[in-house]
């Protein structure tokens, strides 16, 4: 097994507005998420943050690291990374 | 040539929100329909096979198979058959297995879902455990969202539009009117399912199949104890492909590897092709997998599926009648039930009294997939068995 480090810059192949969530993210709708293609070919599933009107098919995308959920007893807001179009 | 299977007996519960039967309750109404439908003594059943996704989420109850063999009073060997909504078609590809290995000479092969006691977030988040749990289920990536990133490519890539999308739902309420087992019987028109809540865009909520309780039996014998049946139904060939679990894995957006290599295996063991195929069930979760699996099993080229489906080819009496009985859509989807109730679809087709019944209908074929095709399975039914 070898570490491999992923570029941060992609472009958009789909994405989707989600309005129905599953438990833990009901306060984040509506929230897109799309099928991110990164630069070396490789595709992942992410959140993508922004305009509506810019998040397109093929748009190209970087990475932004942004705030996902808070622990809903302690209060610690959780961070990853998502997409947003440059 | 390998021995010979069919079914003789066929049962079912009602499909809906049934908050007066339980998982067990569910269990013994389709088992007992289905003995009593066959004609067998239940002591004769040699092994039982039960599709179910997902009882201890939904319903907090696991080791599911040796319930349904105590709830139906059958001392024999039970297992559990899990692959999501396919749940139901491996669950009788293992009971077919089981009489083609000579282990059983009759199997019930069972599908059952209790979706409704827990709340709906709760639901989909049960759903989710389906597709990866580290890459889509942790960032909230419904189900609905995930073939919602699939019809948006299909729509992409060859033009296919909302129109058709919601045909596909259209049509399957109408095929569902005449259903007695059905969830929803009322028709819909293509402006109600347009007008319908976004759930995960471009996939409004009348092109998702619902949340349901329900099951479903096929009761599957030898070819010995079948010919002394007036109406037996041969499988005629069944195969299961495979793919990635993850959407983002897969090299093509627009279509299911799995559905291709499943039918490929089906119709290769039954050496029959496309052109022989007299009415299909098809997995219709949400409706852009209708016209997904409409190219894939072969029936219409890629990228037309959209367009055969608005041409009307899917309807009773047309071409190719596809979900003859409601499919997912209006029958309702208890996730583990669903291939079961497609084969109880098919073989009523077959006998000749289906509620919707195709005229002169001599095979039939079933698709039932797993998460968003991670497994696929396609077996055909017709109404002689295959050639020596």
């Amino acid at each position: 097994m070898v570490e491999t480090e992923m570029p941060n810059k992609g472009v958009i192949i789909s994405f989707t507005k989600i309005f129905v969530a599953p438990e833990g993210f009901k306060h984040a709708v509506p929230y897109t998420i799309g099928l991110i293609k990164l630069d070396n070919n490789v595709i992942v599933s992410s959140h993508v943050v922004g305009e509506d009107d810019k998040i397109k098919i093929g748009a190209p995308v970087k990475t932004i690291f942004r705030s996902f959920y808070k622990n809903g007893e302690t209060g610690v807001i959780n961070y990853t990374t998502k997409f947003e179009v440059v | 040539m390998a021995n010979k299977v069919a079914i003789i007996g066929i049962g079912q519960t009602q499909f809906g929100e049934l908050w007066e039967q339980s998982l067990r309750d569910l269990m013994l109404e389709a088992g007992l329909s289905a003995i009593k439908d066959s004609n067998i003594d239940k002591k004769q059943i040699n092994s039982l096979f039960v599709g179910n996704m997902s009882a201890g989420r939904f319903a907090g109850q696991e080791h599911v198979a040796a319930l349904a063999a105590d709830v139906l009073g059958i001392n024999a060997p039970a297992t559990r058959c899990e692959a999501a909504c396919a749940s139901g078609s491996v669950a009788f590809r293992a009971a077919y297995n089981s009489i083609t290995s000579g282990e059983s000479d009759i199997t019930m092969a069972m599908g059952v879902e209790k979706m409704t006691d827990i709340s709906g977030p709760g639901a989909l988040t049960s759903l989710a455990a389906a597709g990866d749990q580290e890459w889509e289920a942790a960032i909230g990536l419904t189900f609905a969202g995930l073939y919602a990133l699939i019809a948006r490519c299909h729509m992409h890539e060859y033009r296919t539009t909302q129109e058709q999308l919601a045909m596909v739902s259209v049509t399957n309420h109408d095929h569902g009117k005449n259903n007695p087992y059905a969830q929803f019987k009322n028709p819909i028109t293509v402006q109600d399912v347009l007008n319908s809540s976004m759930v995960a865009d471009p996939l409004h909520l009348l092109d998702c199949s619902p949340i349901t309780d329900g099951g479903a039996v096929v009761i599957l014998a030898s070819e010995k104890i079948a010919k002394k049946y007036n109406n037996p139904v041969w499988i005629l060939g069944t195969g299961q492909g495979a793919d990635t679990v993850a959407l983002h894995d897969r090299r093509s957006f627009t279509e299911l590897l799995a559905t291709k290599l499943a039918a490929k295996q089906a119709f290769g063991r039954a050496n029959i092709n496309q052109k022989k195929i007299d009415l299909l069930e098809v997995h219709d979760c949400f409706s852009i997998n209708e016209i997904i699996a409409l190219e894939d099993l072969g029936f219409c080229e890629k990228g037309k599926g959209g367009r055969f489906v608005e041409a009307g080819s899917i309807k009773v009496g047309n071409e190719l009648p596809t979900n003859t009985l409601g499919g997912l859509k209006a029958s309702g989807h208890p996730v583990g039930a669903t291939g079961i109730r497609q084969l109880c679809d098919i073989t009523k087709q077959l006998r000749g009294n289906s509620q919707n019944q195709v005229n002169g209908a001599k095979t039939g074929l079933n698709l039932n997939i797993g998460g968003s095709g991670a497994t696929a399975v396609v077996n055909i039914l017709g109404t002689e068995p295959l050639g020596d």
